[in-house]
């Protein structure tokens, strides 16, 4: 069985590398990029299962980015992860396939993971 | 009695008549004498007059003898008688001689009753000349008629050949007249008081008896004079002097004045003084008397002027009462027409008035009363008569006949409306602009001729009058009255009458006219007031229900006016206001228009807006305007507008919106500071967890060590900032300095990052930048600015900072070369937390804006300017606002 391939998308560098040590450690290809338009270009250019999206970034944020890569791709799984809780309620952040808070506790956010993927 | 005839005739008739020739021839025969002589004893001599003889008649006459000398005379008989003595007889050798005693006896006796009756016969003569004066003091009324007659009586009684009357006047004697004289005669006619004679006969008692002297003032031979003064009581009046007397036909035994003529003149003149006083007594009665009865006729005369006049008066004052009882124009010309036509009245056939129209200086025709024609004219006016005489108050008649009266057809149609030019027509200028009566005759028509003729073809006449309408000032119109029908001419005396009838009808005509014009004046004032009143009541109305507050305060302070908003936002009620001095509202309100004041002598528009007040019922806020009251007539400040706007609601709307948007911010606050919070706690927390997986590698722990701790200390530089900005304003420390010495500085310090990011700063500084403020603020202010615009630069880009002073402002700008940012992220960037940077926490605007807005009462704002992006600030020269020091002191 072919490894899954997630794009971690943060501009903080630390994030990115935390989550790519975590997610590889899960099992899982891990690439990151650090904004909007490196996450275009990489999702252009190479096949990804999953993309996990910052939120506040410079230039385009995570919704946005959100958006037009479920255009590009309608079958990619894309999980938001913010330090935020409130653009839950933003209904353009339904375009998502999850919405995951920040915390140090990563559980969550590799179950949610498991569970995208799995379907 | 043979010898009684003879001696009456010698008596009568004198020698002439040979009586007593004719006696001595008779005693010669009787005695048979040869001769007889006759002699008459003339007693005032006492001698013997030889008055008949027988012989020598030349003697008779003449020949006078002595009683002596008759005595020697042989034949010598005295006649006696009564022992008077009477004569003498000389008879020549008388025979008869027995005959002789008795006939001497008869001859005495006769001659002596003979002379008695002579003598008797003068004084009854004498006693009928004396009843002639009685006469004439009973016919002569006057004294110039009693003493003519008196001294012609007096002439005749004394046998004067003239008697004349000096009158006594206080200066002397003057010649009043004489009977027997001409007044020629006289050599003088008056004599001094002291003049000899009459100074003599003045003193005299009964006056003087004079023979053979010489009057100096009377050219008359004097051959006797008798001379008496007229006397009543002490008073002289006068002397009359009788002169020369006339010889008697018959023998008298005296020929001059003797006693007996002066007692006679002095009788006389004595009856005379007494008639002459009464004489003049009467003729000053006689004179009193018909003075006055001249003077009651002339008293008559004039009463019954005077009662013509009071009727005529008393007609005006009619006329006048009934023309001044009424206030319609109309009746009022009708009044006087009637009263002018009235047979109670003046009486004229007809009258005609025209009323003066100055714009076009012409009369126009108003009315005209009057028979149209000679038809029925008596019946007519005995009609008229006859109503006028039910009536007992004339002046009613003439108002309830004039109410009856319709003056609009007749005469009238044929002069309603028509228009007479006066100037230069010889008849109306002279009425209209002299203001004269002018009784036009036919005389005066012809000297008029053609230029007249409008008036003469009008009226159809050859004699009427002309009367100006006098008012207040001028003339207002002309009547003109005529007696067509009657022909009766126009009296003097009307016409003086007529004027004070034509000058109480001016006047009362014109108060009439005035009358109108101010009732037609007082409506349209009424009207306008009505209209007045409903713009007042609708402005008032507005004015009282606009949620505006409106008070006037006048020059001294005093409020004149106010609305119920006005006293709604004092607390007092409206009247407890208006009229109230400004100081009488209350600590809060006397500042709020204490700004009247100012605004009065600045002469300005004032606008406080959002004017905190610690009112009645708690703080207020409110925007005032003041604005000057201008008097439209001399462009003076009468007193200032003030308009006062509770914004209270507003500010506690925007006070709770700011609040509100303050927890909005502070919610957004909270949740960037989590999110700040979150990536490092997720990223230490992240690692921690793996750590604690890796524990045996210390390699990887140590890589996850670096991580943690510089994620640490990014947690503490947040933190740090987030306290700075959450901190409520920190103690500013106040410091004068010159901002650009400031650009200076903080250029040196970043020059280093700016070459590093192959940026070029350059400066463009004004010299005037010295500021009050707290110095290491804005350094931290424009340090943040410079580190923004480095940052945000493209390499190779360029920075200018410039400086500028502004009315009280100094402002700093910092230019960059590069993207302008987009209007959303303009409205975004004061905001904290907010950043386009990878690095930093969005404070650093957020901060800037404090310290600039909060702290210094300064502006700070961005904006695109040519190809890049240009940050400002400014802050007040002298230290920010001072209600914001305040605010500092009790945030401090």
């Amino acid at each position: 069985m072919t490894k899954a391939r997630i794009l971690v998308v943060d501009d903080e560098e630390n994030i990115r590398l935390l989550l790519s040590e975590e997610l590889t450690d899960e099992g899982y290809e891990v690439d990151t990029a650090m904004n909007a338009e490196e996450c275009l270009q990489k999702c252009r250019q190479e096949s990804f299962d999953l993309v996990i999206l910052d939120i506040e970034m410079p230039g385009k944020n995570g919704i946005e980015v959100a958006g037009e890569l479920r255009k590009q791709q309608p079958g990619l799984k894309i999980v938001l992860l913010t330090a935020y809780s409130h653009y839950k309620y933003d209904l353009s952040s339904w375009a998502a396939d999850a919405y995951v808070v920040k915390s140090a506790d990563l559980s969550e956010l590799k179950r949610t993971i498991e569970e995208l993927l799995k379907l | 009695m043979r010898f009684f005839d003879l001696i009456m005739e010698f008596l009568e008739s004198g020698y002439e008549s040979q009586a007593m020739n004719k006696l001595a021839h008779m005693l010669c025969e009787e005695v048979q004498a040869q001769s007889c002589d006759v002699f008459l004893f003339e007693a005032y001599k006492s001698q013997f007059r030889l008055v008949g003889s027988t012989h020598g008649e030349e003697r008779v006459g003449q020949e006078k003898i002595s009683r002596s000398d008759l005595e020697r005379l042989e034949g010598c008989f005295f006649l006696e008688h009564d022992e008077t003595m009477i004569g003498a007889v000389v008879l020549k050798e008388v025979k008869k001689t027995e005959a002789l005693q008795e006939l001497l006896k008869e001859l005495s006796k006769t001659l002596w009753v003979a002379e008695k009756i002579v003598s008797m016969r003068e004084t009854m003569e004498k006693y009928e000349l004396l009843s002639e004066l009685t006469d004439v003091f009973h016919n002569c009324g006057d004294p110039d008629s009693l003493l003519k007659g008196t001294l012609a009586v007096m002439k005749k009684a004394l046998n004067a050949e003239v008697v004349l009357y000096l009158l006594k006047a206080e200066e002397g004697y003057i010649f009043k007249d004489a009977e027997g004289m001409d007044r020629n005669q006289l050599i003088y006619d008056r004599l001094p008081s002291n003049h000899g004679f009459v100074t003599k006969v003045e003193k005299s008692e009964r006056g003087v008896v004079l023979t053979k002297i010489q009057l100096d003032f009377l050219g008359i031979k004097v051959r006797s004079l008798v001379a008496c003064p007229a006397r009543l009581g002490q008073n002289v009046l006068g002397i009359v002097i009788a002169v020369n007397k006339i010889a008697p036909t018959g023998y008298r035994s005296r020929y001059s004045f003797d006693e007996l003529d002066l007692a006679t003149l002095n009788d006389m003149v004595k009856r005379y003084s007494l008639a002459h006083t009464r004489v003049e007594y009467q003729q000053s009665l006689k004179e009193q008397i018909e003075r006055l009865t001249l003077s009651a006729k002339e008293y008559e005369r004039l009463i019954q002027q005077q009662q013509e006049y009071l009727r005529k008066m008393s007609l005006v004052h009619s006329l006048s009462n009934a023309m001044r009882a009424s206030y319609d124009l109309v009746n009022v010309y009708k009044i006087l027409l009637l009263g002018l036509t009235s047979g109670r009245g003046f009486a004229f056939n007809r009258a005609l008035l025209l009323i003066r129209d100055r714009k076009t200086d012409t009369l126009v025709g108003k009315m005209w009363l009057g028979p149209e024609d000679g038809e029925n004219i008596e019946e007519i006016w005995k009609e008229a008569e006859k109503r006028a005489m039910i009536y007992g108050d004339f002046a009613q008649y003439l108002r309830e006949e004039a109410m009856m009266l319709d003056a609009k057809g007749g005469l009238t149609a044929r002069i309603d409306g028509r228009m007479f030019h006066y100037k230069d027509h010889p008849i109306l200028e002279r009425v209209v602009l002299r203001r004269k009566i002018i009784h036009v005759t036919p005389a005066l028509l012809e000297s008029f001729e053609l230029s007249v003729q409008d008036l003469v073809n009008l009226l159809d006449v050859d004699e009427f009058l002309v009367l100006p309408l006098v008012g207040r000032w001028d003339t207002i119109g002309v009547v003109v009255l005529d007696n067509k029908f009657t022909k009766k001419p126009i009296g003097e005396v009307d016409i003086e009458v007529l004027r004070i009838v034509v000058d109480s009808a001016g006047l009362a005509i014109e108060n009439v006219m005035n009358y109108e014009e101010l009732r037609k004046k007082t409506e349209s004032l009424e009207k306008q007031k009505n209209v007045i009143d409903y713009l007042h009541r609708f402005t008032e109305n507005i004015l009282q229900n606009l949620s505006t507050g409106i008070a006037v305060v006048d020059r001294n302070g005093r409020i004149i006016q106010c609305n119920r908003m006005f006293s709604n936002i004092v607390g007092l009620p409206q009247e407890r206001i208006a009229g109230e001095h400004y100081f009488e509202l209350g600590a809060a309100f006397q500042d709020l228009l204490e700004v009247a004041m100012t605004v009065q002598e600045r002469r300005e528009t004032v606008e406080l807006s959002e004017y905190r007040i610690e009112g009645p019922q708690g703080e207020i806020f409110l925007n005032v305007k003041y604005s000057p009251l201008w008097d439209p007539m001399n462009e003076t400040i009468t007193g200032v507008i003030v308009t006062v706007e509770d914004v209270t609601q507003k500010v506690r709307m925007e006070q709770e919106q700011k609040e509100r948007e303050k927890l909005m911010l502070l919610g957004e606050v909270a949740a960037r500071v989590a999110h700040e919070l979150r990536n490092p706690i997720t990223v230490i927390g992240g690692f921690i967890n793996r750590a604690r997986k890796n524990l045996s590698n210390t390699q990887t722990i140590e890589k996850y060590l670096d991580v943690i701790s510089k994620e640490v200390e990014n947690l503490e530089r947040i933190v740090t900032e987030i306290l700075e900005f959450s901190k409520p304003k920190s103690i500013l420390e106040f410091t004068r300095f010159d901002m650009n010495e400031l650009i200076e500085e903080v250029v040196y310090i970043m020059q280093e990052k700016a070459k590093k990011a192959n940026v070029i700063i350059e400066t463009k500084l004004s010299s005037a930048a010295e500021v009050v403020a707290d110095r290491v603020k804005l350094k931290r202010v424009l340090i943040n600015l410079v580190q923004n615009a480095i940052e945000a630069s493209p390499p190779s880009g360029r920075i200018l900072i410039r400086s500028f002073r502004e009315a009280d402002r100094v402002v700093v700008s910092v230019f960059n070369t590069g993207e302008p940012l987009s209007d959303k992220e303009l409205r975004k960037i004061f905001t904290p937390f907010y950043t386009t940077k990878t690095q930093g926490t969005g404070l650093g605007l957020a901060i800037c804006k404090k310290i600039v807005e909060d702290e210094h009462g300064g502006r700070i704002w961005a904006e695109p300017k040519g190809n890049g992006m240009e940050f400002s600030f400014e802050i007040p020269v002298k230290g920010g606002k001072e209600d914001d020091q305040g605010q500092d002191t009790r945030g401090g």
